[in-house]
C-alpha cells in the first residue's frame, strides 16, 4: 500500500475511514504531545491535554480546508487548547512547572544537557506569553516565520518584530547575568 | 545579539526526545477512535434518514447510497494492520448490532407514578438529542415517542454539499433544543422533589470526617496498640489535588496512614499463598526527635502470579448525576474505564450500570473481549440528574449476582463524586446493606472524583463495610496508578480482615506513639475477634505503619514517672532483649476463621543511624513526616518542609513510576504555598 498524504488521509477520515484517522493520530500524536509539553512544561498535562486534542479532532478535522500543512494546522489547535487549558489553572501552574522541570534534572543522569534545557525553558519562561509562544515555534519548533504566523493566525511581519524582541530580551537577561542557574 | 538566540536553538535541537507515555498515547488514541466512531455514526445515521425520506421520491437513490455505504465498510474488514486497526474495525461494524442496547430501554425505574414517567420519557429523549441519535421511527421503532415533540427537523437534506454548514446548523439547533428540554426536565424535577440536592454550604461541599491525630501512650499503662490496616490511598490524590489548585489541604482530610502507604515498598515478599504475608520490622533512630526512634512496620502481601489471576465479574456503577458533567469527572471517569478495560483478561466480564435519578442498565453483563459493545455503552453515557446512589447499588448488586461466579473475583466498582441523596437516604442502610453483599461474597470498592460534592467520610464507610478500598482519581496519571499499575492489587484480594497488634516491653519502650491510623483504631479484644471486620488487603499490596517510641530512661519522656509504681516483676533474660512483640491476624478470602503470623521486634537489631535503614523505610519516614506536618506537625517539633525533602531525596531510591519525584514537588509546592 502506498504511504498516503497527510491531506489525502484527512479526505478519507472525513469520508468515515477509521484506518485513516487512526494513521493521522499515530503520524501526529507526538507533535500534539510535544508542543503540549514545551508549553504546559510537564508531561501530565501534557498528555492530558493531547489526549483531550486527539478526541476533539474528529469533529475537528472537517474544518481543516487543507490550505496549509497538516502539521501547521495541528499546531494550530495544540496551541488553543494549551492556552485555553493555561486560563483555566494559572494560579497553581507556575510553580508547579518550575518544580518539575528542577525534578527532571535531578532524575537525569546526563545532568549537564539536562541543565541547558531547563536553562532554555528558564530563558523563553521568562517571556512574555505573546513572545514566549512565538519563541517556543519558532525557536524549539524551528518552524519558520511564514509558518509560525500561520499557527498564531498573525502576519509574518509581526512574527518577525517580536523575534526581534524576543532577541533583545534574551540578551539583556544575560547581560545582567540573570540567567545563571 | 543574535548568538543567545543561536545557542537556544541548538539547545533544543539537542534535547532529548520529548515523548508521551506509551499508556497515554494508545489511551488518547483509543478514546480519540471511539470520539471518531460516535462522529461518523452520527453523520452516517444523518446520511441514512436523508435517504430514506429521498426514498419517497427515488428509490434509486437508496439503493446507489445503501451499496456505497456497504462498499465502505466492506474496505475496512479486508484492513491489514496491527492489533488497534482491528479493533477499529470491529468497533465500526459491531455499531448497528448494538444500537438497540442504548436507544430504547436504558432508564429502567418505579413505574407507577405518572409524574416520573413524564419525566423519564423527557429525559431519555433529551438523552437521545445528546447522543445523536435521532428518533425517527422507522430507524428505531423501539424509541419512546417523546412528549409530542419531533427531531425530524433535523435532517438536513443537503448533506453532501457542505459539510461544515451542515454539520454546525445541526448543532446550533441540537443545542437549542437541549437547552429547551433541560428547562423543561430541570422544572419537573424541582417540582417532584423540592430539596433533591442539598449542597453544604461551606466553601466546598467536599466532606471529611473530623480525625483527632493519636496522642501518646505510656506502656506501662496501654502496652498494646491494636489498629486495622488501611490500604486506601483517596487521601494522597486529595491533597495533591488541593495543592495543585494553589490551596492547602485541610488537616481533617490529611490521612497519614494513607499518604505513606500510597507508595509502593519493595519489601520481601513472601513466597506462597498459604502464608500471604511477610512481616518487615526497622528500629531506628528519630530525624525529628533525637530522644526518641521509630519503630517502622512494612507488610507485603503475596503476589499473584499472573497466570494465575482468577476470573473477574465486575460491575461499574457510574455516577452520572448532573455535578459529574466537568471535565475532571465523567470524561476522565470515562477514560480511566477504558485504561481498566485494557487490563483485563478477554475472559473477564463487565456491566455498567449508571444512577441519576433513576438507575439504569447501560450495558448488561459482557465480555471484556466483546470490546466494541462495551466501549459504545459507555460513550452513550451522559451526565444529568440528582444522584440515587443507593438504587443504583442496588441494581448493581443484582447484575453482579446475576452472574455470580464462586471462582471469580466478584465485585461493585462505584465511581462517584459524592452524594447519595435519593433512595436510600440512610447512610447506616447503605452500609447495612454493602455489608450483607460482602458477606455473600461480592465486593465493594470506591473511586471517588472531582472536588466540591465529595463525601470522603461516606466513601471510606462503604468501601470499609465491603471489603474494598477506596481511591480517589484526580488526573488520567492517578487513573492508570490505581487501575493499571495496582489493577491487581486493587481487584484480587488474598486476605481479609487483617489486623495488627503490637505489645510493647514496658521495661524497653517507655511511651508509644502510632504515626496515622486514626480511624483504623480497634480494642485490644478485637484483635482475636474473629467477627470483628477490618482491612483487606490485595495481591502484592503493602502496608505500612510506624510507630515513635520513647526508650525507657530517655529524656524525651512527656510524661513524669510515678514515684510509687516500680515494676518490681522481673522479665526473663530473653524477653528484656526486646522492645515489643508484632501480631498479625488474617483470613484467607474464602475462610471466617482467622490466622496469626507474629515477630519479636529485637533491641539489637536497632540501627545505630537512620542512614543504614532501607531507601523505603526512610522514605516512608519523610512522607509520615509530611503527613503530620500537614496535620499541624504537634509532635516533630521544629522538622520542616526542607528537612523532609532532603530525607525524601535521599531515599528516593529507583522510583520507577515516578511517583517519589512528584512526591517531593508536592513538599516544595505545599511549602512555597504554606509560607506565602
Amino acid at each position: 500500500m502506498a504511504i498516503k498524504s497527510d491531506h489525502e488521509l484527512v479526505v478519507q477520515a472525513n469520508a468515515g475511514d477509521a484506518a485513516a484517522f487512526s494513521e493521522i493520530l499515530e503520524r501526529h500524536y507526538d507533535l500534539i504531545y510535544r508542543l503540549a509539553y514545551r508549553i504546559l512544561g510537564n508531561q501530565q498535562d501534557a498528555e492530558d491535554i493531547t489526549q483531550d486534542v486527539c478526541v476533539a479532532l474528529p469533529k475537528k478535522l472537517n474544518l481543516f480546508k487543507g490550505r496549509s500543512k497538516l502539521s501547521t494546522w495541528l499546531y494550530q489547535v495544540t496551541l488553543n487548547f494549551c492556552r485555553d487549558f493555561q486560563r483555566r489553572r494559572v494560579s497553581s501552574q507556575k510553580a508547579y512547572e518550575d518544580y518539575s522541570l528542577v525534578n527532571e534534572i535531578r532524575n537525569d543522569t546526563q545532568a549537564q544537557r539536562k541543565r541547558d534545557v531547563v536553562f532554555a525553558y528558564q530563558m523563553i519562561n521568562t517571556l512574555g506569553d505573546d513572545l514566549r509562544e512565538t519563541a517556543l515555534l519558532v525557536v524549539a519548533e524551528g518552524l519558520n516565520h511564514a509558518e509560525a504566523a500561520e499557527v498564531l493566525d498573525i502576519k509574518e511581519s509581526t512574527v518577525s518584530w517580536r523575534m526581534l524582541k524576543v532577541r533583545e530580551n534574551l540578551s539583556a537577561l544575560v547581560q545582567r547575568g540573570a540567567g545563571a542557574l | 545579539m543574535t548568538e543567545e538566540l543561536n545557542k537556544l536553538a541548538k539547545t533544543f535541537a539537542e534535547e532529548p526526545v520529548i515523548k508521551a507515555s506509551n499508556e497515554a498515547k494508545q489511551a488518547a488514541i483509543s478514546a480519540a477512535m471511539s470520539a471518531f466512531e460516535e462522529e461518523k455514526t452520527e453523520a452516517r445515521q444523518g446520511k441514512l434518514i436523508e435517504n430514506r425520506h429521498k426514498e419517497q421520491d427515488n428509490n434509486n437513490v437508496v439503493v446507489s447510497t445503501f451499496s456505497k455505504w456497504r462498499e465502505s465498510m466492506k474496505f475496512k474488514y479486508v484492513l491489514p494492520g496491527a492489533a488497534a486497526l482491528a479493533t477499529i474495525t470491529l468497533v465500526a461494524v459491531n455499531t448497528y448490532q448494538f444500537q438497540p442496547l442504548f436507544s430504547g430501554d436504558e432508564v429502567r425505574g418505579p413505574k407507577d407514578q405518572g409524574q416520573i414517567d413524564d419525566l423519564k420519557v423527557m429525559e431519555s429523549s433529551l438523552r437521545k438529542i445528546e447522543s445523536g441519535v435521532r428518533s425517527d421511527e422507522s430507524l428505531a421503532p423501539q424509541a419512546a415517542p417523546a412528549a409530542g415533540l419531533s427531531y425530524k427537523q433535523n435532517v438536513v437534506p443537503e448533506l453532501e454539499s457542505d459539510t461544515d454548514s451542515y454539520v454546525f446548523a445541526r448543532e446550533r439547533k441540537r443545542a437549542k433544543q437541549m437547552l429547551v428540554m433541560q428547562e423543561q426536565v430541570k422544572k419537573k424535577a424541582k417540582a417532584l422533589k423540592p430539596t433533591a440536592i442539598p449542597r453544604n454550604p461551606a466553601q466546598s461541599g467536599d466532606r471529611f470526617e473530623t480525625v483527632k491525630t493519636n496522642p501518646l501512650k505510656l506502656a506501662a499503662q496501654e502496652p498494646v496498640s491494636t489498629f486495622s490496616i488501611d490500604v486506601d490511598t483517596a487521601s494522597y490524590s486529595y491533597m495533591r489535588a488541593s495543592l495543585n489548585r494553589g490551596v492547602m489541604p485541610v488537616s481533617d482530610t490529611v490521612r497519614v496512614e494513607e499518604l505513606i502507604n500510597y507508595f509502593p515498598y519493595d519489601y520481601p515478599a513472601p513466597v506462597q499463598k498459604q502464608t500471604p504475608f511477610q512481616l518487615n520490622t526497622t528500629v531506628m533512630p528519630n530525624p525529628w526527635n533525637e530522644h526518641t526512634k521509630l519503630l517502622h512496620v512494612g507488610i507485603k502481601g503475596y503476589d499473584l502470579p499472573g497466570d494465575t489471576r482468577p476470573r473477574s465479574n465486575l460491575v461499574f456503577l457510574l455516577d452520572v448525576s448532573g455535578s459529574m458533567n466537568e471535565p475532571n469527572k465523567l470524561p476522565l471517569l470515562k477514560n480511566s474505564f477504558k485504561l481498566l478495560l485494557s487490563s483485563l483478561a478477554p475472559d473477564d466480564t463487565v456491566s455498567i450500570v449508571a444512577y441519576a435519578g433513576n438507575a439504569g442498565t447501560v450495558l448488561e453483563p459482557t465480555k471484556v473481549k466483546n470490546q466494541a459493545a462495551i466501549l459504545k455503552a459507555l460513550s452513550g453515557v451522559e451526565a444529568g440528574g440528582s444522584t440515587a446512589g443507593g438504587q443504583g447499588i442496588e441494581l448493581a448488586y443484582q447484575l453482579a449476582e446475576q452472574n455470580f461466579d464462586a471462582a471469580a473475583v466478584n465485585r461493585v466498582i462505584l465511581a462517584t463524586d459524592g452524594d447519595f441523596n435519593v433512595g436510600i437516604s440512610d447512610p447506616e442502610d447503605l452500609k447495612r446493606l454493602v455489608e450483607r453483599k460482602r458477606k455473600s461474597g461480592i465486593f465493594l470498592s470506591v473511586l471517588g472524583f472531582g472536588t466540591g460534592n465529595y463525601n470522603d467520610e461516606l466513601m471510606q464507610a462503604l468501601a470499609q463495610n465491603g471489603n474494598g478500598n477506596a481511591a480517589y482519581i484526580d488526573s488520567l496519571s492517578e487513573a492508570r496508578k490505581v487501575l493499571l499499575e495496582e489493577a491487581s492489587s486493587t481487584l484480587f484480594t488474598i486476605a481479609k480482615d487483617v489486623k495488627i497488634q503490637i505489645e510493647f516491653n514496658a521495661d524497653a519502650v517507655s511511651e508509644y506513639r502510632l504515626i496515622g491510623y486514626e480511624t483504623r483504631h480497634l480494642n485490644r479484644e478485637d484483635f482475636n475477634n474473629d467477627t470483628v471486620d477490618a482491612g483487606d488487603i490485595g495481591a502484592g499490596h503493602t502496608v505500612t505503619a510506624i510507630y515513635e517510641i520513647t526508650p525507657t530512661g530517655s529524656v524525651a519522656g512527656l510524661v513524669d514517672d510515678l514515684r510509687y509504681q516500680s515494676s518490681e516483676k522481673r522479665l526473663s533474660a530473653r524477653l528484656q532483649t526486646e522492645y515489643g512483640f508484632l501480631k498479625l491476624r488474617y483470613k484467607l478470602p474464602d475462610e471466617d476463621v482467622s490466622k496469626l503470623v507474629s515477630q519479636a521486634i529485637r533491641i539489637d537489631e536497632a540501627k545505630d543511624d537512620i542512614k543504614f535503614a532501607s531507601d523505603d523505610t526512610r522514605f516512608a519516614t519523610a512522607v509520615a513526616a509530611y503527613g503530620q506536618l500537614l496535620r499541624g506537625g504537634t509532635y516533630i517539633g521544629s522538622y520542616s518542609y526542607d528537612d523532609i525533602i532532603a530525607l525524601a531525596m535521599n531515599a528516593k531510591g529507583r522510583d520507577a513510576f515516578g511517583y517519589r519525584s512528584e512526591f517531593i514537588n508536592l513538599v516544595r509546592l505545599a511549602k512555597s504555598i504554606d509560607t506565602f
